[in-house]
């Protein structure tokens, strides 16, 4: 089981390392600086433009801006921000909580209406719930995430809910957006399950409602839904982006975007690495509890 | 081998069809303005028996402060003239879905940019499933070595910042390539990287298959890999194939709105849904002009189709 | 629509007259929540080149002689008054006595000694520098008693107090020490604590967080008062909301989430403005400084694709031939709703000073745009294509940036136009740092369109435009000698303003800069879009300007009306342009 960890947090490590580097030669191919700005203020001359660019360390070469990155990372700053001059991690963590908040909330709401839709339609006796699970999945997935998003914006206005650090809005958004990858999969393994001698045992004793379904259906279940919980959880920071943009939520999307914009390589990369990151632990944590669960799996790999 | 109508087949063509003659269905070539008639709201047909379908004029309150129908002046919607499906009176424009803020006619901007944007879906989600489907195929074929190396490749692309690739592309695309033909370039680029979730599903399929017990006989029979691939692994990969194209085309239409956000869209004024719904952030427009967030009906729509073909491929099942 | 049409016209005239009103005496306390659409990168002026930074160090320094952003005229702020010697070279400013920092160190003309020092400092590279550069030499100050400071020039330089508009007076007992070890640069960031600030402006820093806000409070020590000597100013707080997207901006003040709306897109307005709210005042300041602009590229070090066009492009007949077919009414109305000006000069009527009025203003016709077409020898064949000499096609791209909507509808605008005319014109919405690099770098595009100005009235700041060594002459910049007997003249008569200090030569030479630029057209001016701004009704003493930052330049006089009483007042300020 450790040597099981260790090797695939080596295996992370390794990815993010290669994923920095891709990162930084990418962002090298694209034409631009944040100093750009400035060039077009005819108050300023080209020499002092070059020379704030100069004192950015911008206009270094490659190999040695990586190796400037490097060493900030291992100092503990995690990379130095030209266009606000400070190190990374303090523009980073205030955001990083209010990514993890809206993620959080938006998730609670798309696995408990996933769950409860789930296992209700997924009953045998859930006929009309599964007709009622299929509309709303093909409803919620027809309709484009922005217009939900914006949709939601102006309901809220309208009802009071725009206001400051209120996760109402964009949780709704995040949440609803969610229901209909996760839904029908969600129901697929509790359906998978459902025949599980175990869970015949369990009927027989004469254990139904709510009790049935938490404590045994559900557990019953985790094989098929950690994987599923571990992949939502790896991809919050991308799917946050776009709700956090049109709902001003200041996470790391709109630090991600303005920094694409202009040209802050350091903090767009840290975003980046932070959503890697959250997506190879996730993948290892699920990997493990499997394991944990399942010894076959352990073999295996 | 016997070429099956099923619902996808069914839904591509729809969309072929749909693409050889939008121009003709719409009353307006998509940029033509009418820059007498900005924001105007949808107009209603009035019906006079037997002499047809006309429409009134429009009486302006004033820049940005709407209009009102002007029954003193109309005009009769003809049919079938000159290679289009509806021919509005040249004296006074008719805006079926209302217009936007130059003056083009909404309803042939959202079939004009339904041409361009279910095309470069389809291509795009086409490219991308045809590089999941090889990588996928060859690493759960093969296992092994290879089966890692490939998988820890996918999980790199997985996280790497593509934006920059793309950002940078279009900056050195030539201008003179018209921004459709760039954006389908662009999400071209988007779809080679895109691969990484449909190869993992490929590859689960293809390990899962190649474990089965008929497979294990076949081979023993003395099949040839080919044979078994093709017998027993082809109508497996093509209903995972063709369901997962109906989930990622319309992913890929959308993808325009997040690109917009970074100026990677097609942009003004061209013209396409990403574009049009990316418009619709704009709440001083849709404050003031609700009915612009009307085209959102028909797009949700066509995605309800998608999801629609994608149902049924799990069912048949 | 007349009504509104004079009410806007006397408004003009009103205003031309330059004329301010006092303000009127506030009430303190409170306090001002302001919108701002990113957030400020810097609290630092030696590094600040965004404009939500420039907008809060606004408000947390002060400089010695500013420009009234109502009546664009310079008047005293830390210097109580100044003196020219007679040729025009140096100036003796008398400091104000008995103020204080924001940290109660008192301000004495060691400060100012030391603030120059650092602006004109090479190594620091801030981005006043070149302000402070009057004929290649940095101005030179000297202390001659304890609150008075002479300042040379090396040459007579034509409106030489307006240089000193928003150079921040900084604090010598807390900078020195970074000065001196070069740290300057790292200074005073979003993430610096309140204690290593310090100013000489109405608020001081207090608080921020990242993303969401940052808090400044009253400055006790602050240097004005009002007319019943009352210290300055009146809000205790003032919070600047960075909301990220101009949707979001409207939809938390409509939310009544904020006081004050900067400075709004014409749709932003018209949407405020349509849900007719009774405690929300719209200004529409007028005309601003911006002028959109369409030009050719005419490098000369240009691409091989591009140098084929630019027999056309270096053509002034063609290119007046095209100004002559562009709809700027259309532009006005369709992408402002009516909220813009159109140009024919590239000085926007917003200028009241230096605005030529005797510009030309030939109305948009396509027929004589064909007729000079024609004369220059461009034919059209059976298709209605524009056909050069040659018998080539005309066909270029005009790039836009794609993050600003306004400007790329205007491109879609002045496409179809010349389409009109038979040209083949695409328009290509562009990222707006890959534009730039196309723009600056690689040379490569055929057309663009661009908005300029916004910074001052003065004609000084735009140098690096007009002149043909100007980095900023965007059609054709960096020229060793100038390409065209026009541009000589340009450089010449852009050269003897900036020494002339009588101001009515300058003007006339100026007025000649305008008919040039009018008659050989290298930019096609288009429109200049008006300053519009939205303030809560009680929000009181708001007079926005149209430079910047608008709404907050008299921020220390704004306060918050809490009684009925003195609404009468504010119904009556509001009622400026555009409303009934």
């Amino acid at each position: 089981m450790k040597r099981f960890v260790a090797r695939r947090l080596m295996q992370g490590a390794l990815t993010l390392w290669v994923v920095s580097v891709v990162g930084f030669a990418l962002m090298s191919l694209v034409p631009g600086s944040y100093f750009d700005e400035a060039r077009l203020d005819p108050r300023l001359s080209p020499q002092t433009v070059e020379a704030m660019r100069n004192r950015s360390g911008e206009l270094r070469t490659l190999p040695q801006r990586y190796g400037e990155w490097l060493v900030s990372c291992f100092a503990g700053e995690g990379g130095y921000s030209v266009v606000y001059q400070v190190p990374v991690l303090h523009l980073m963590l205030p955001r990083l909580v209010k990514t993890a908040q809206l993620a959080t909330a938006g998730l609670a709401l798309s696995w408990l209406t996933a769950l409860v839709l789930g296992a209700w339609s997924a009953n045998r006796a859930g006929k009309h719930a599964a007709a009622v699970a299929d509309w709303l999945t093909s409803v919620l997935a027809a309709i484009p995430e922005l217009v939900l998003a914006c949709g939601l914006m102006l309901i809220g206005l309208y009802a009071g809910l725009v206001r400051e650090d209120n996760l109402t809005i964009p949780a709704l958004a995040l949440g609803m957006g969610g229901i209909p990858a996760l839904l029908p999969q969600v129901r697929a393994g509790l359906r998978q399950v459902a025949d599980a001698p175990y869970l015949e045992l369990a009927w027989a004793h004469g254990i139904r409602g709510w009790r049935f379904t938490l404590l045994f259906w559900l557990r019953a279940a985790a094989n098929p839904l950690l994987p599923l919980l571990g992949l939502s959880v790896g991809t919050m920071l991308s799917s946050s982006l776009v709700v956090e943009i049109i709902c001003g939520w200041p996470g790391l999307g709109p630090l991600f975007l303005s920094s694409v914009e202009t040209r802050d390589s350091h903090v767009a990369l840290a975003v980046v690495l932070i959503a890697s990151g959250l997506l190879i632990t996730a993948n290892t944590v699920t990997d493990i509890l499997q394991a944990a669960a399942d010894p076959r799996i352990r073999e295996s790999s | 081998m016997r070429v099956r109508v099923g619902p996808v087949q069914l839904l591509l063509c729809a969309i072929a069809i749909y693409s050889v003659f939008a121009g003709r269905l719409a009353p307006y070539p998509a940029i033509r303005e009418h820059r007498e008639f900005p924001f105007t709201p949808p107009m209603r047909l009035h019906w006079a028996g037997f002499a047809g379908v006309y429409y009134c004029g429009l009486q302006s309150a004033g820049a940005w402060r709407g209009f009102s129908e002007d029954c003193t002046r109309k005009w009769q919607l003809r049919f079938f003239e000159e290679g289009r499906l509806v021919q509005p009176a040249k004296e006074g424009p008719f805006f079926l879905l209302g217009s936007d803020e130059l003056g083009r006619d909404q309803l042939s901007r959202l079939l004009e940019g339904g041409r361009v944007t279910l095309s470069a879906g389809v291509a795009a989600s086409l490219l991308t499933i045809l590089i999941g489907l090889a990588i996928g195929i060859v690493s759960g074929y093969r296992g092994g070595r290879l089966d890692d190396l490939l998988m820890a490749l996918a999980s790199l692309f997985l996280t790497c910042p593509w934006i920059y690739l793309l950002l940078g592309i279009r900056a050195l695309l030539p201008l003179s390539l018209p921004s459709e033909q760039s954006y389908l370039l662009v999400l071209v680029v988007a779809a080679s990287v895109g691969w990484p979730r449909t190869a993992r599903l490929i590859r689960g399929v293809v390990r899962s298959a190649r474990e089965r017990e008929y497979v294990t006989v076949a081979r023993s029979l003395g099949a040839s890999e080919w044979r078994i691939f093709r017998v027993h692994l082809m109508p497996e990969l093509r209903h995972v194939a063709t369901a997962q194209f109906a989930v990622l085309a319309p992913q890929f239409v959308l993808a325009e709105v997040t690109l917009s956000f970074v100026g990677l869209g097609i942009g003004e004024p061209g013209v396409s849904w990403g574009t049009m719904l990316a418009g619709l952030r704009d709440v001083s427009i849709l404050l003031p002009y609700a009915w612009m967030a009307l085209p959102c009906i028909p797009i949700a729509a066509v995605f309800f189709a998608f999801q629609w073909v994608s149902r049924r491929m799990q069912y048949t099942e | 629509m007349t009504g509104r049409l004079v009410t806007v016209l006397l408004f003009c005239i009103f205003r031309t007259a330059a004329f301010q009103a006092p303000f009127e005496p506030g009430v303190p306390g409170g306090t001002l929540r302001v919108a701002q659409k990113a957030e400020p990168k810097t609290l630092n002026p030696l590094v600040a080149i965004d404009a939500p930074s420039r907008e809060v160090i606004r408000l947390l320094h002060a400089d010695l002689i500013t420009i009234n952003r109502y009546t664009q005229r310079t008047e005293p702020a830390l210097a109580e008054s100044w003196k020219a010697a007679k040729d025009g070279r140096s100036f003796t400013l008398a400091l104000r006595k008995g103020v204080h920092f924001s940290d109660g160190h008192p301000f004495d003309a060691d400060d100012v000694i030391f603030t120059f020092q650092v602006y004109t400092d090479k190594a620091v590279a801030a981005p006043q520098r070149d302000l402070l550069m009057v004929g290649e030499e940095p101005v030179r100050v000297r202390k001659t008693g304890s609150h008075t400071v002479v300042v040379t020039l090396s040459q007579p330089y034509a409106a030489a107090e307006r240089i000193f508009d928003g150079i921040a007076i900084l604090p010598r007992h807390l900078l020195e020490a970074d000065y001196r070890a070069g740290r300057l640069a790292k200074i005073w960031t979003v993430a610096s604590t309140p204690q290593s600030m310090a100013g000489l402006g109405p608020f001081r820093f207090r608080e921020h967080k990242a993303g969401e806000w940052i808090r400044l409070d009253r400055n006790p020590y602050y240097w004005k008062s009002d007319a019943n000597r009352r210290r300055l100013p009146y809000f205790d707080e003032v919070v600047l909301r960075a909301t990220g997207t101009e949707e979001n901006q409207v939809i938390r003040f409509l939310a009544g989430e904020l006081d004050v709306l900067g400075r709004l897109a014409a749709r932003s307005y018209a949407a405020i403005e349509q849900k007719a709210l009774p405690d929300v005042q719209l200004v529409d300041a007028g005309s601003s400084l911006e002028y959109n602009v369409a030009f050719f590229n005419l490098n000369t070090s240009a691409p091989a694709h591009v140098a084929s066009k630019q027999t056309w492009f270096g053509d002034k007949r063609f290119r007046q031939a095209l100004s002559l077919a562009a709809d700027r009414e259309g532009m006005a109305r369709l992408v402002y709703g009516g909220r813009a000006t159109p140009l024919w000069g590239h000085v926007p009527p917003g200028n009241r000073i230096w605005a030529a009025q005797d510009i030309a203003k030939p109305p948009r016709s396509i027929p004589a745009a064909k007729q000079i077409l024609t004369q220059v020898g461009f034919q059209w064949d059976s298709a209605g294509r524009l056909l050069d000499r040659a018998g080539t096609p005309v066909r270029f791209t005009i790039v836009v940036s794609s993050s600003n909507s306004e400007r790329s509808r205007l491109a879609t605008i002045l496409a179809s136009d010349w389409r009109e005319l038979g040209i083949d014109v695409q328009v290509v919405p562009l990222e707006f740092r890959a534009l730039l690099d196309r723009l600056m770098n690689s040379k490569d595009y055929d057309a663009c369109l661009l908005g300029f100005g916004g910074g001052d009235a003065d004609p000084n700041p735009e140098m690096n435009i007009w002149l043909s060594s100007g980095s900023m002459h965007f059609w054709n910049p960096q020229q060793k000698s100038p390409a065209t007997p026009w541009e000589a003249r340009l450089d010449e008569l852009m050269r003897r303003q900036m020494t002339t200090t009588d101001f009515a030569a300058r003007h006339a030479l100026f007025r000649e800069v305008q008919q040039i630029v009018a008659g050989e057209r290298p930019v096609i001016s288009l429109v200049s879009p008006n300053v519009l701004v939205a303030a809560r009704r009680s929000v009181g003493n708001f007079r926005p300007a149209i430079l910047d930052s608008y709404a907050l330049w008299n921020a220390e006089y704004l306060y918050r009306v809490t009684s009925t009483g003195g609404l009468g007042q504010i119904t009556k300020s509001a009622q400026v342009p555009g409303k009934r």
